[in-house]
């Protein structure tokens, strides 16, 4: 009852603010929202600029062994020093951006669109339908998405557009589910009884009622499943399964390192940070999307 | 202030409580007055927000904190300032010298504790019992509110609603506390379960010789229960009096717009007649008396300061300005 | 229970089916050639066209998965191209190396992560709350092969007090396990604050609150309980997962389990072994699930492990 009464306190005391302010201002509030926010800024201007930032027939693939493996500042032509091959490091590791928010992104746009499908099919239709693809589903998750998405990768040969392939389909599942159940609450409220009684369509139901009615939801996996394809990306590029030499990528780029940890370490450290601050950055944005535009998935 | 009695179970003082958000201040509860006798039952009836629960965990000290702040007040309960103890000597209160019963008894119970464990719990802490002793004395407090004693081993997801509430009544009575704060207790049971618990609360009260705070928002409960009732309007107690005062002597114009809201048996042709309105944002409570842009008798007076109690007899006031004019009648 | 054991083992039987009739299809699509691979790129075309005969490769792919089919539900997984030996006694000679890891993974989370959670949801936006989630989230963050190299850097080339691989050396699991159980401590210690957040603000928290309970009993013996029952299923999932085996950290520490041995299969293209250990992954999450539902009925009352669902 107190709940209930605060509530209603409380909700009636923002006549004047709208839906879309109330939810800038929640996420504003945040502190480590706004970082996230900023930083995924950066990473992304970086990554569009990339091209331009670095050339990437001189600086990002071409070799130099008499300058080999320089420390950082040893050279004020290479600040952040070069790798075993001569390349410059700053420029593969901005290039490499490119390439990881490319495969994360493209990875997780197919994902939810296939998500979005099966799971809006499955929740709204229920019976049948939904029992047939959760099925589906269940064999998806039957092994654990970096294993599948290792085996699409190792089958069908390691590219670019293999890797964005093998991450997607790893994560259809979680996808589909997490989108069935967001149908699924949204499916009983009264304007889609309404919008059934005054004889919309399924399709029309599914499109312009219950998908724009999830897509905080979809806002928010988007940010968080971005974090999980850098992540797996850069895992199967480290196993030599993703980005093909002589792209850079950052798992890549910290694999080549290793042979040389004792000496230089940073050729392992630069391209971990990166992978950890960009999915760090996706991760705090992520939380705080989903604490200020759903907070039903809250946990 | 209110008048003083020698047998005063409780007397809150001033209580004013703010529900400090960042969204602004929420004046759930402000300047109320009340006070419990030994043995009677006050109803403490308003709508939904008006600050009855806020009154009832402020008592307990069980406002969420924060975002809920006791601004001002004093509460004696049973002789003590509840305000002026230690945690540790409030736990010792909670149980004892009064207890609570919940609106929904679907969630007022832990999941994972048999039945017995959870009303042994309260005799333990309080009366000092072992394990055994706690046990036993839980099944008898079942058999008293009329579950049977074997089904102590049982975890609430086992009873009906109607059952879970009665436990509940069984934990709030099983140190046989001086007051009784019953919030809502039958709002979310079945309309036949609802009498049957009501009637049982009643008989167990008389038994116990206990004093009842009754929150509702139902007339027919109160005129079932109370001997006393207390109107209460944007957290101000607006009209208080004996129950056959306040039934048939009513003087507080939001009073007598909840009478004239509800359906009479005897006179089917008259219409029902809502309060216009409704009641303010407790964020922006107005400057005078809450209930004036609701009130087709409000002056200018009315709409800029708040109206003293105005006393008709020893026990029965309304807050209302009105009442200055000797000749004013609703 | 056996009615519910029995059920989710005939559960268990299409996905098993699904999961290898989809790694069978997208391995066939490779264009390496298995015998080619086996006899070294030098050999003979007629004695690889003898081998692809003798392995069955030239059979259509839905042929060759019907016998692998076959031969499974005899007990039989084929044996390793790459080894010689059966797939079985592979995936069982790599398996307590894996288990060893995850056990001691999830030790080193659970230790860390139950008590932390619990401070931050009793302390909210104190310090410790504030810390605990900002490093929570960063743990999520790491990738585990890039602080295994990290670990390895400190602890094993600089300090030189730990060993940076193998299995045999004593204490080699402290950095694996403290690899694969910071992503899990920041898994657990998020869902056990805010599961606890929410059961404090339940309705029964305040019933005891009003009985007398007091503040430091309500959450040991009222909140605890019933805030660690979606903790322990996260906890079930993850050890699950770790028993497929966590790739790339027993890469980096070139540690002897099921990771290693599925990557490099699948790398190698040695489909039986490869399709093999994937089989006994699904088997191993789904029995790990099994003991979560089991464990989570001893938790919580209110649910019965019934053959007809929960």
């Amino acid at each position: 009852m107190s709940k209930k009464n605060k509530k209603a306190e409380t909700t009636t005391g923002r006549k004047n603010i709208s839906k879309r302010q109330d939810i800038t201002r929640r996420f504003l509030r945040n502190r480590n929202s706004v970082i996230g926010l900023v930083v995924t800024a950066i990473f992304v201007f970086v990554a569009l600029f990339a091209p331009i930032l670095v050339d990437y027939d001189t600086q990002v693939i071409q070799q130099d062994i008499p300058n080999r493996l320089l420390h950082p500042g040893e050279d004020p032509d290479h600040p952040l020093g070069t790798d075993e091959l001569g390349r410059d490091v700053m420029a593969r590791l901005i290039y490499a951006a490119k390439m990881s928010l490319a495969i994360g992104a493209m990875a997780v746009i197919i994902a939810i669109a296939i998500g979005v499908v099966i799971g809006a099919s499955a929740g709204y239709f229920g019976g049948r339908v939904d029992t047939i693809l959760m099925r589906i589903m269940e064999v998806l998750d039957g092994v654990p998405s970096f294993l599948m998405a290792l085996t699409i990768c190792a089958s069908l040969g390691a590219s670019v557009y293999t890797l964005m392939i093998a991450i997607a389909v790893g994560s259809i599942a979680a996808q589909s589910r997490i989108v069935r159940s967001a149908v699924l609450t949204v499916k009983n409220n009264e304007y889609v009884e309404a919008a059934k009684a005054m004889g919309a369509s399924d399709m029309q139901i599914i499109f312009y009622h219950i998908i724009p009615n999830c897509v905080g939801t979809i806002i928010v996996q988007f940010s968080v499943k971005i974090a999980g394809g850098i992540l797996h990306a850069s895992s199967l590029s480290f196993l030599g399964l993703g980005v093909q030499p002589p792209d850079p990528e950052w798992g890549a780029m910290l694999s080549g390192g290793r042979a040389y940890m004792l000496d230089n370490p940073t050729l392992t450290l630069f391209p971990g940070l990166c992978i950890m601050v960009v999915i760090l950055a996706f991760n705090m944005l992520g939380d705080g999307l989903r604490d200020s535009l759903d907070p039903r998935l809250k946990g | 202030m209110n008048k003083q009695y020698d047998d005063e179970v409780l007397r809150v003082e001033d209580l004013t409580v703010y529900y400090e958000t960042d969204e602004g201040i929420a004046k759930a509860v402000n300047n109320l007055d009340l006070v419990v006798r030994k043995g009677k039952t006050v109803g403490l009836v308003g709508e939904t927000g008006s600050g009855k629960t806020t009154t009832a965990l402020s008592i307990l000290r069980l406002i969420p904190d924060p975002p809920g702040v006791i601004k001002s007040g004093k509460v004696i309960l049973d002789g003590m300032d509840i305000y002026s103890l230690t945690e540790g000597e409030m736990d010792m209160v909670r149980g004892f010298h009064a207890s609570m019963i919940f609106q929904d008894p679907m969630t007022a119970l832990n999941p994972v504790m048999t039945v017995g464990d959870q009303i042994a719990e309260t005799l333990r802490i309080h009366e000092g019992l072992n394990k055994a002793d706690s046990i036993a004395k839980a099944q008898e407090m079942l058999k008293v509110v009329g579950i049977p004693p074997e089904r102590a081993k049982e975890y609430p997801h086992q009873f009906s609603g109607g059952m879970k509430q009665r436990v509940v009544i069984a934990i709030a009575l099983a140190c046989q506390p001086k007051l009784m704060i019953a919030d809502e207790p039958t709002t979310a049971l079945d309309v036949t379960i609802q009498a049957q618990v009501l009637r049982e609360m009643k008989e167990l009260r008389e038994k116990f010789d206990m004093s009842m705070i009754m929150i509702t928002h139902d007339l027919g409960i109160i005129a079932q229960m109370c001997d006393e009732v207390a109107v209460i309007y944007a957290g101000r107690i607006i009209e208080f009096g004996e129950l056959r005062e306040i039934f048939k002597d009513t003087k507080h114009p939001y009073t007598q717009g909840l009478f004239d809201s509800l359906p009479k048996i005897n006179d089917d042709r008259d219409m029902l007649q809502p309060i216009p309105g409704l009641m303010p944002d407790p964020m922006e409570l107005p400057e005078g008396c809450a209930f004036a842009p609701r009130c087709k008798y409000a002056t200018e007076k009315c709409n800029q300061v708040i109206p003293p109690k105005h006393y008709f007899t020893d026990t029965h006031y309304a807050a209302c300005w009105r009442y200055e004019d000797p000749e004013f009648k609703l | 229970m056996l009615k519910y054991v029995i059920k989710r083992i005939l559960l268990l039987i299409p996905v098993i089916f699904g999961v290898t009739a989809l790694v069978f299809f997208i391995m066939s699509l490779s264009p390496g050639d298995p015998a080619l691979a086996i006899l070294g790129v030098d050999a003979e075309p007629e004695a690889v066209e003898a081998l692809r005969e003798k392995l069955g490769l030239n059979d259509p792919v839905i042929v060759q998965y019907g016998r692998w089919l076959w031969n499974f539900l005899h007990g039989d997984l084929g044996t390793s191209y790459a080894s010689g030996r059966p797939v079985l006694e592979e995936y069982f000679y790599f398996f307590p190396g894996t288990f060893k890891l995850a056990f001691w993974s999830m030790f080193v989370a659970v230790i860390i992560s139950i008590p932390i959670g619990i401070i931050s949801a009793v302390k909210q936006y104190s310090l410790i709350d504030n810390v605990g989630m900002v490093g929570a989230l960063a743990g999520l963050s790491i990738p585990n092969f890039w602080l295994g190299l990290m670990l390895i850097m400190v602890f094993a080339l600089n300090l030189h007090i730990l060993p940076s691989g193998g299995a045999t050396a004593p204490g080699a699991v402290i950095l694996p396990a403290i690899t694969i159980g910071t992503g899990m401590t920041a898994t657990i210690t998020r869902m056990t604050r805010s599961s606890m957040l929410e059961t404090v603000r339940q309705d029964y928290i305040r019933t005891a609150r009003a009985k007398g309970v007091n503040s430091k009993k309500v959450i040991t013996h009222h909140a605890l309980r019933n805030a660690l029952i979606p903790v322990v299923t996260i906890i079930c999932m993850d050890f699950g997962y770790c028993l497929a085996g966590a790739s790339t950290t027993e890469i980096v520490f070139a540690w002897p389990g099921i990771g290693r041995l599925t990557v490099n299969a699948i790398n190698s293209q040695d489909r039986p072994l490869a399709i093999g250990c994937l089989a006994m992954t699904a088997i191993a999450i789904c029995v790990s699930n099994m003991v979560m539902d089991i464990l989570y009925a001893i938790i919580d009352p209110r649910i019965k492990l019934t053959g007809g669902g929960k």
